[in-house]
């Protein structure tokens, strides 16, 4: 156990490593961020959007929605598409540690960096343009950083299942960056699913992927209350038991089908 | 002696798409390629005891490190089986590896963006070592490779040779009582490369360690291993001590005599043949075992006054040639 935690805290330390790093990403996700609030302003303006969402609710949702984009950064894909394709796979099976495990201790290690050097200034400088986006109620914030955690599980594995495609295919290339934008299609990190037909409102909330993103702002922002929280949360568990299932068996699959690129 | 690897029938096939050259050819696979087996390693058997230290040898691409991928649980054998101490490193990798030191020249398994150290401290969390081992450890490593001077480098700064010396000393710093080193000289210059021997030497008189080694540097092989497995297109070949296999192939030995005078007729010898007559210098070559070096020199002491003798023992290398050379034309 002791050795998650520690590749975890180094991964933390190497977040704070590169400031260059640091501070371009912050001002991208800034831009993006001021972007998109500025589109919702707008829709609503033209009064283009017909919805019992108050514009505020909408900034806080736009807002809260990057901030939780620059958390749930995985390099779990990356990771494994990159390993495989060296040929360093090799250097992480001669270890006697679970080596799905050690790339999710590395990646919660990315994402208390995150947290702490991108998360924090990005909430502070939208904060004071916006006006600061703060928890219903203290509960609403627990139940909150549960859910964000179940949603970054789900998001994990559904990025850990694809690099372990890499054992077939060699080269990921663009697929990953297809299922991104998907990904963030389908949870509603872009536009709130709220704004869709009932029909595939119904369709969506039974799938991972509006779990990943809407269930935690909807919990923050008070869109859904605590008691209601409930039963999306129990979806949750549910899609993070069965992702975590698909992902071992994937894996022992995967796993025997290595082949060490270059000698 | 307990047995500490064992291979019996082990075989890896890989499937290989054919592709064919040009733009053509490049539309033509992205439809359908053509798939072909290939059979890596065919159904070798082997033992190794505790402690030998063994010499695993072939051309390149004979199989050498697919062997070691499937001993070190990286690849699944297609069939056969390979047990290290007794566990399957596949289907029992985590409790196999734990007792298992690897090092791939080729490849680093320290981390690049780190100081050497950090490394350590990884691997120390990893296999679990406690403080007193991880110290005393750390302090031998130190002794034979010299880590202090660069424990606190960033990997990526360290030289072709500091990095061996610290992927070495990362493969033992838990002491595994078995270690495979592929290729662990390769690039290195003369000096690093006594300190690897030396290192490779030191652990297995100290820790009684297992070591299997690949490599294309004979003079490792000469220095190191009492044993060794020759393995050419996926089967093994030669399975033999280094003694029995130069006796084997290379049973004569060249005596080279410079005369104060160069012979009126040509020399003739009862007991050894004579390759070439250039003035005053003869070459002649006969049979180690059967003839004394000393016998030579005396018949030819007794017609001519010698000025100068020398003596070229067989050389490993062309032994090996003479293997290899021999087995693909077989194949």
């Amino acid at each position: 156990m002791k050795v998650y935690w520690y590749i975890m805290r180094s991964r933390i330390l190497m977040t704070m490593a590169y400031r260059f790093q640091v501070i371009s990403t912050v001002l991208c996700q800034i831009v993006i961020l001021f972007a998109s609030v500025f589109f919702w302003k707008a829709a609503y303006g033209l009064e283009a959007v017909q919805s019992d969402t108050t514009l505020d609710q909408m900034i806080h949702y736009t807002v809260l929605s990057n901030l939780l984009a620059v958390l749930y950064t995985t390099f779990v894909e990356q990771n494994i598409n990159q390993n495989v394709r060296q040929g360093n796979v090799a250097v992480d099976f001669i270890k006697p540690i679970n080596i799905m495990g050690s790339y999710f201790a590395a990646d919660i290690g990315m994402m208390i960096g995150s947290l702490l050097f991108r998360f924090i200034p990005m909430y502070l400088i939208s904060g004071l343009v916006f006006g600061f986006t703060l928890p219903v109620s203290f509960p609403a914030l627990m139940l909150f950083i549960v859910s964000t955690f179940l949603g970054f599980v789900i998001l994990w594995c559904i990025c850990g299942i694809f690099g372990l495609f890499s054992f077939w295919v060699i080269q990921l290339g663009p697929i990953g960056g297809a299922k991104d934008y998907i990904i963030r299609f389908l949870s509603g990190s872009f536009v709130p699913i709220w704004f869709f037909p009932e029909g595939i409102q119904q369709v969506f909330n039974f799938l991972p992927f509006v779990h990943i993103y809407q269930t935690p702002i909807s919990i923050y922002i008070g869109k859904i209350t605590v008691l209601e929280s409930l039963f999306p949360i129990g979806i949750q568990l549910f899609w993070a038991a069965v992702m975590v299932l698909c992902l071992t068996q994937f894996q022992k699959v995967a796993f025997r089908k290595v082949v060490v690129q270059g000698g | 002696m307990a047995v500490s690897i064992e291979a019996k029938n082990l075989t890896k096939e890989f499937i290989v798409t054919k592709k064919e050259p040009g733009l053509k050819g490049a539309f033509k696979n992205l439809i359908h390629s053509e798939k072909s087996v290939f059979r890596a390693v065919n159904k070798i058997n082997f033992s190794i005891e505790e402690g030998q230290v063994v010499g695993y040898i072939g051309p390149n691409g004979a199989g050498k490190s697919t062997t070691i991928k499937m001993m070190s649980g990286i690849l699944q054998p297609t069939s056969g089986d390979v047990t290290i101490r007794g566990g399957s490193p596949f289907q029992d990798r985590k409790k196999v590896v734990r007792n298992l030191g690897v090092v791939f020249g080729q490849r680093t398994q320290l981390y690049w963006d780190l100081r050497l150290g950090e490394s350590f401290e990884l691997l120390r969390r990893i296999y679990e070592i406690d403080d007193a081992t991880y110290q005393r450890n750390l302090g031998i490593l130190n002794d034979i490779l010299n880590i202090q001077e660069i424990i606190d480098t960033p990997v990526r700064q360290l030289s072709l040779g500091q990095r061996m010396r610290g992927d070495l000393a990362a493969a033992i710093l838990h002491s595994p009582p078995v270690i495979f080193l592929d290729e662990p000289t390769i690039g290195l210059d003369v000096d690093v490369k006594y300190c690897v021997r030396q290192f490779i030497k030191d652990i297995n008189d100290q820790y009684h360690t297992t070591i299997i080694l690949t490599t294309h540097d004979l003079g490792d092989i000469e220095e190191l291993c009492r044993r060794i497995i020759i393995i050419n297109h996926g089967e093994i070949v030669h399975d033999c001590s280094l003694e029995t296999l130069m006796n084997e192939f290379a049973p004569n030995r060249r005596l080279i005599v410079d005369l104060y005078q160069a012979p009126q007729e040509p020399i003739e010898l009862r007991n050894a043949r004579v390759i070439s007559q250039e003035g005053a210098r003869i070459c002649l070559e006969y049979n180690k075992k059967e003839t004394s070096t000393g016998d030579v020199v005396e018949a030819i002491a007794a017609n001519h006054s010698i000025q100068d003798i020398s003596i070229e023992e067989s050389n490993i290398e062309d032994v090996i040639r003479t293997i290899y050379a021999k087995d693909s034309e077989s194949a």
